[in-house]
């Protein structure tokens, strides 16, 4: 039976004032979940709720290990060695360390290393306690599309299920569930490509929907053709072959 | 590798630097300089107070319209700092930028974190601000977010620092993402199909419905 992270009605308030309320979902081991939803609606105060680190109302009952980032600067003088105990790790541990930060050094003090690579180190330190969910903010701004399908494949490969926050659409085509986060609970949710198909209502949120999707229904409205293509090469050949 | 801002400062423009991985000798105040960077502020006090602080000699009125043209709500003045998301904290620095009446804006990465109709919002706003003989100095690596900005920009590389007014240019995306609408053209003409090099995605559409009911063929 998968392990299942249930959220009912939560909510949280500052200083008397709604941020959100009535957020009831279930994670569900083994189904990542992308996280959307306008600046200010709460969803870094959810992840922390989640995380217990800020207070909430409603129920978060946990039945598995939860890990997850929600900064990503952190002031350790450690060396990235002796932050992630390289030496008490396992030999396929130690290659997933390498293979990931690509560093020619991991004597290198974090306080020193970019805030990407201190947030690499940080997710490969929660990667290593080896949690049945993963929580991240909208933080891989900074990584290329290569970089963030690598963190995708690690989570996968140590069967994590990865909940991730992000403003960026074209994040969440990597994901086959995507919520839309509102002030008042979920506005939407669903698999992804049918949630990204309500043009009208993402784009009133205030979105760009994916490069491809957005071509695609834009080329459905002048009938030419039937379907939504996610890459240009399938979408040339159907176009003009 | 370390730069010397002033040598990028030009009134009355936007000033691109892509792939800018060094440092900035920053210059001293007389230079009336804000930077807006993606660091969380750690005081344990509200946005007002901050504020206040910082630029006491404002009424609340100026720091709500401030706040208003950020993009903040300006609830945002009861909350406290250090629970502000990055986004959050750069639309502050920027807040306290508009407040001073800067000569230049110098942002670090703004544009990420926001929605799409944020990101034209500022662009707009950046248009408006150089009329007033502001210069706006973007490190960015989103080259979406300048077409429509600039005709050109700076980048750099290993051979250093060079103007790139060409989008299009290949050399350009070895350090940094290509635009989808800039990918794709490509991958259309390496198909034998002529698109002229648009930046705007709506431009690409009226030319692939053109190419497409004129009965070209791959």
């Amino acid at each position: 039976m998968p392990k299942q992270i249930h959220l009912q009605n939560v909510g949280i308030q500052a200083k008397n004032k709604k941020i959100f309320d009535h957020f009831t979902f279930d994670l569900i081991e083994g189904k990542d979940v992308c996280l959307v939803g306008v600046e200010g609606v709460g969803k870094t105060l959810l992840l922390r709720a989640i995380l217990g680190e800020e207070n909430f109302s409603g129920d978060i009952l946990k039945e598995a290990s939860c890990r997850g980032i929600t900064r990503s600067l952190i002031k350790i003088e450690d060396s990235i060695s002796q932050y992630l105990n390289y030496d008490d790790l396992s030999d396929k541990e130690q290659e997933m360390v390498n293979k990931f930060l690509n560093l020619k050094s991991l004597s290198y003090s974090i306080i020193k290393l970019t805030k990407k690579f201190q947030l690499k180190v940080m997710m490969l330190k929660q990667i290593l306690m080896k949690p049945t969910f993963f929580f991240l903010d909208d933080l891989l701004y900074d990584f290329t599309k290569e970089e963030k399908e690598d963190f995708f494949l690690l989570c996968h490969q140590n069967q994590i299920t990865l909940f991730y926050v992000t403003s960026n659409l074209e994040d969440a085509i990597s994901f086959p569930y995507l919520v839309v986060m509102g002030k008042n609970g979920i506005l939407m949710e669903g698999p992804t490509l049918a949630v990204l198909k309500e043009e009208k209502i993402m784009k009133r949120l205030g979105f760009s929907l994916p490069f491809f999707i957005d071509l695609s229904l834009q080329l459905q409205s002048y009938d030419l053709i039937d379907d939504i293509y996610l890459d240009g090469k399938e979408l040339t050949e159907r176009l003009w072959k | 590798m370390e730069v010397k801002l002033k040598d990028f400062i030009e009134p009355g423009k936007i000033v691109a630097l892509v792939n800018f991985r060094g440092s900035f000798q920053k210059l001293k105040n007389n230079y009336k300089i804000s930077y807006i960077v993606d660091d969380l502020f750690l005081q344990n006090i509200s946005v007002y107070k901050y504020l206040e602080k910082r630029l006491g000699q404002f009424s609340k009125e100026k720091f709500e319209d401030a706040c208003r043209m950020a993009l903040l709500d300006s609830s945002i003045l009861e909350q406290n700092v250090s629970k502000l998301s990055y986004t959050e904290s750069k639309k502050l620095r920027f807040v306290e930028a508009l407040l001073l009446n800067s000569e230049t804006f110098f942002f670090v990465h703004f544009e990420n974190g926001n929605l799409f109709k944020n990101r034209s919002y500022y662009q707009k706003l950046f248009l408006k601000l150089i009329k007033y003989g502001k210069c706006i100095i973007l490190v960015t690596d989103d080259l979406s977010f300048l077409m429509g900005l600039v005709s050109s920009f700076y980048l750099f590389d290993d051979t250093g620092c060079r103007i790139v007014s060409d989008f299009y240019e290949d050399t350009i995306y070895k350090s940094v993402p290509m635009p989808f609408v800039i990918s794709y053209v490509k991958y259309l003409e390496q198909q034998g199909l002529k698109i002229d090099h648009y930046l705007e995605p709506k431009e690409v559409l009226k030319a692939i419905y053109r190419s497409v009911t004129a009965g070209e063929r791959l």
